[in-house]
């Protein structure tokens, strides 16, 4: 029994099907990288996931108890709802950082309310230390210490990505998706943020799915790779493996193009 | 003479901030309601509140005045409301619809980012709307609510049409109908000075929100 | 707002204070020469049967046929239009008019500001009421409870409004014209109107007038006054010459044949 199991997962809106039956598993502490084309369901993946969408079919199970079940068609209440979104935690794109609250705020504001919560339920607390150290621990931890009271229209592109990692982390989510983590950043910041996620794996040894056009990163920092065309899982297994010896002709295509692109760009870039 | 005429419109630009500020107390959070039933998922509520709004909207607020203080007894032959309430009544409906659109294209100009970032962090419904939502909203909304709570300050002098004894009513009954036109021209003042304080207080305001850019 | 701003405001303000009171007192102001082939803008209100439109919408009414046959045969062409009642001095002073001649009343206030013609037609002040109320309003006592509406700026209005601004009413309310007031007794917001004899008579009797069966003119008991034309102060040529016109039509039998055609016979001054 894996840590994480995805049995046919299925989605469609209206009248498309966006996933058609996506399967895996994934073990406590691997980090498991999502590639493929723009469009073909990476993102809806994590969505259902994190419950933003809801399946229609498959069953999600967590440490064997099951989190999911499309058999289930009974509106959620919010509380289950918000239950069952905890074990995950999401890095978009796009950050999405409260722009009211400094970089501190952000990941103060999540910690607090679920603290308030538990101990208003007679739960104990999640944390050893109070909400303002943890938050300021995190901060210093992802080298945003001095950046602690600062907006987010004050940081750069990949300092926002820093302090929206680190809000994901505060709640201690079983599992952290990152949606395309540096595709709105500048080349230049791309490396910084990719340098947090693998640093990230290193030290908390967190369970990671990563959805990420960046195909050298994904082959060093995955333990699991899952390759994804219209809707189905075309290849699924280790970084070597799929890198190097891909069975589909769809894969093969994509990480041709993807390394010949990459070379002509360091032709180039060395040309100059 | 400039005393007395001074002392006299005083009166008028009372009952002038009294309409005013009645108005805004009531259509602020009525605006709030109107908004809310507009977007609802149910279509028996937000049908006809869109049509309302979409009457209220574009129809003359001279003419609302008048058909909500006539109405009952040239149309129904029953007893009426009284002028002032009959004012304020046209008044807070009116303003409570363009109130409406404003909090409504502000809600809406909220990214969904925002929704889900609170939701994936196991924020309550309640907590993403008061602690991440509100603000940006207000912040939002600030500049056009300006706006259109200094169109209410001089919208105030359509009362006279029912003879309600805004400054306006007092100038043009109590002075120009007697031929002396300079208090006419004197009311202007009243406006300038309270107006000024409103745009003094907006920008106070916008710049209390401008700690953060989006 | 910057200082700067305000006193650019405050500078405006005062030179359109400064360019009315200029206008009002009419320094500068040419007076009309009769003969001189000119348009003449005539001041009027909707006003049965004085000024009025009929089914096609072409103005009619006595004051109408009365006005354009003496300007014409002056020798002017004429327009009419219609103006607020209650800012009728300013809007004549000010030359957006040139004449007032809408069923107007003389009053003290009137000869004080303008130069008025020799009266032409009797007036009186009558109630309009609701029919219920036919018996409860029948002189100027019965007034004293009750909401009164005027045409502000009229002579009703200064029946009911003295000097000091207390009123002869438990509310007066001033409307901007006479059927305005009208309108108020019949949506009930106010119980009396009080306006010109000939307007009462005109919108509550007769086969088409507009309160046919809901509301009736009651004699208040005021005293009988006179309609004159309004001229600016310093127009005495054109005044005379209206005068004089005035004068042969009543001799000649135009003006009585004029108040038959509108049934106000009974309103002619014994000339």
């Amino acid at each position: 029994m894996a840590f994480l199991e995805v049995r046919d997962l299925y989605k469609k809106f209206g009248k498309t099907e966006v996933l058609k039956g996506i399967s895996f598993d994934l073990e406590e502490g691997e980090a498991m990288s999502v590639i493929g084309s723009s469009g073909n369901g990476k993102t809806t993946l994590l969505r259902c996931l994190n419950y933003l969408e809801r399946a229609d079919g498959g069953t999600v199970a967590l440490r064997g108890e099951q989190i999911f079940n499309g058999a289930e068609k009974r509106k959620l209440k919010e509380k289950e709802l918000r239950e069952r979104r905890l074990h995950f935690g999401l890095v978009f794109q796009g950050f999405n950082l409260f722009p009211q609250y400094t970089a501190f705020q952000n990941v103060k504001l999540p910690l607090s309310l679920m603290e308030k919560e538990r101990v208003k339920q007679g739960k104990g607390s999640l944390l050893e230390k109070s909400v303002d150290e943890t938050a300021a621990e995190l901060l210093e931890k992802f080298g945003l210490k001095d950046k602690a009271k600062n907006y987010p229209c004050e940081l750069s592109g990949g300092q926002c990505q820093r302090v929206a990692i680190a809000r994901a982390m505060a709640l201690k989510p079983d599992i952290l998706c990152f949606d395309e983590p540096t595709s709105a950043l500048d080349p230049e910041l791309t490396g910084e943020v990719l340098k947090v996620i693998r640093d990230l794996k290193r030290d908390s040894g967190i369970t990671m799915i990563i959805v990420t056009h960046e195909m050298e990163f994904a082959r060093g920092i995955s333990d699991k790779v899952l390759f994804m065309a219209e809707g189905r899982a075309l290849e699924y297994g280790t970084p070597e493996k799929i890198f190097a010896h891909p069975e589909t002709d769809t894969a093969r295509q994509f990480l041709q193009n993807y390394f010949d692109g990459k070379n002509v760009q360091e032709k180039e870039e060395n040309d100059e | 003479m400039f005393w007395s005429v001074t002392l006299n419109l005083l009166k008028g630009f009372g009952n002038t901030a009294l309409i005013f500020l009645v108005t805004l107390v009531l259509a602020l959070p009525l605006g709030l309601v109107i908004a809310f039933g507009s977007t609802s998922k149910y279509k028996v509520l937000s049908y006809p509140i869109k049509v309302i709004v979409w009457i209220v909207r574009g129809t003359p607020l001279m003419l609302q005045v008048i058909v909500i203080f006539y109405a009952p007894g040239l149309l129904f032959g029953v007893k009426g409301l009284s002028r002032f309430i009959a004012v304020v009544v046209a008044f807070v409906i009116n303003y409570a619809c363009y109130f409406s659109e404003i909090y409504r294209s502000g809600i809406q100009s909220v990214p969904r980012g925002q929704y889900e970032a609170g939701q994936v962090l196991g924020m309550k419904k309640r907590s993403i709307f008061f602690r991440v939502i509100l603000l940006q909203v207000i912040k939002q909304i600030t500049p056009p609510m300006g706006n259109e709570i200094i169109t209410l300050v001089k919208d105030t002098s359509l009362a006279r049409i029912i003879m309600v004894q805004e400054i306006l009513f007092v100038a043009f009954s109590d002075y120009v109908a007697k031929g002396i036109i300079w208090p006419l021209f004197y009311t202007g003042a009243f406006y300038l000075i309270f107006v000024g304080l409103l745009t003094v207080l907006f920008h106070f305001l916008e710049k209390k929100m401008s700690f953060y850019k989006v | 707002m910057k200082k700067g701003t305000k006193a650019i405001l405050a500078g405006a303000m005062a030179l359109t204070m400064g360019a009315s009171l200029a206008a009002a007192v009419g320094c500068g102001y040419e007076p009309i020469t009769v003969g001189e082939a000119r348009k003449i803008v005539v001041g009027i209100t909707e006003y049965k049967p004085m000024d009025y439109k009929d089914e096609n919408g072409n103005w009619v009414g006595f004051d109408y046929e009365l006005s354009k046959s003496v300007l014409e045969s002056l020798g002017f062409t004429v327009e009419y239009r219609v103006i607020d009642w209650d800012t009728k001095t300013v809007t004549l002073n000010a030359q957006e008019i040139d004449v007032i001649w809408n069923g107007m009343t003389i009053t003290e206030d009137l000869q004080k500001n303008l130069l008025l013609s020799d009266p032409y037609l009797i007036n009186r002040q009558y109630g309009v009421v609701k029919a219920a109320d036919r018996e409860k309003y029948t002189d100027a006592e019965s007034l004293k409870d009750a909401a009164v509406a005027v045409e502000t700026g009229s002579a009703a209005q200064g029946l009911m409004m003295n000097e000091d601004e207390s009123t002869n009413c438990k509310t007066l309310n001033r409307a901007s014209n006479q059927n305005s007031a009208v309108m108020e007794v019949a949506a009930g917001t106010s119980d009396v109107a009080i306006v010109d004899y000939l307007l009462a008579i005109s919108l509550t009797t007769g086969e088409n007038s507009a309160y046919k069966d809901t509301l009736v003119a009651v004699d208040l008991g005021f005293a009988a006054e006179e309609f004159a034309v309004g001229f600016r102060k310093k127009d005495v040529g054109f005044c005379t010459a209206v005068n004089d016109k005035i004068k042969a039509l009543y001799a000649d039998g135009t003006v009585a044949a004029l108040a038959a055609k509108y049934g106000i016979a009974g309103q002619l001054v014994q000339a």
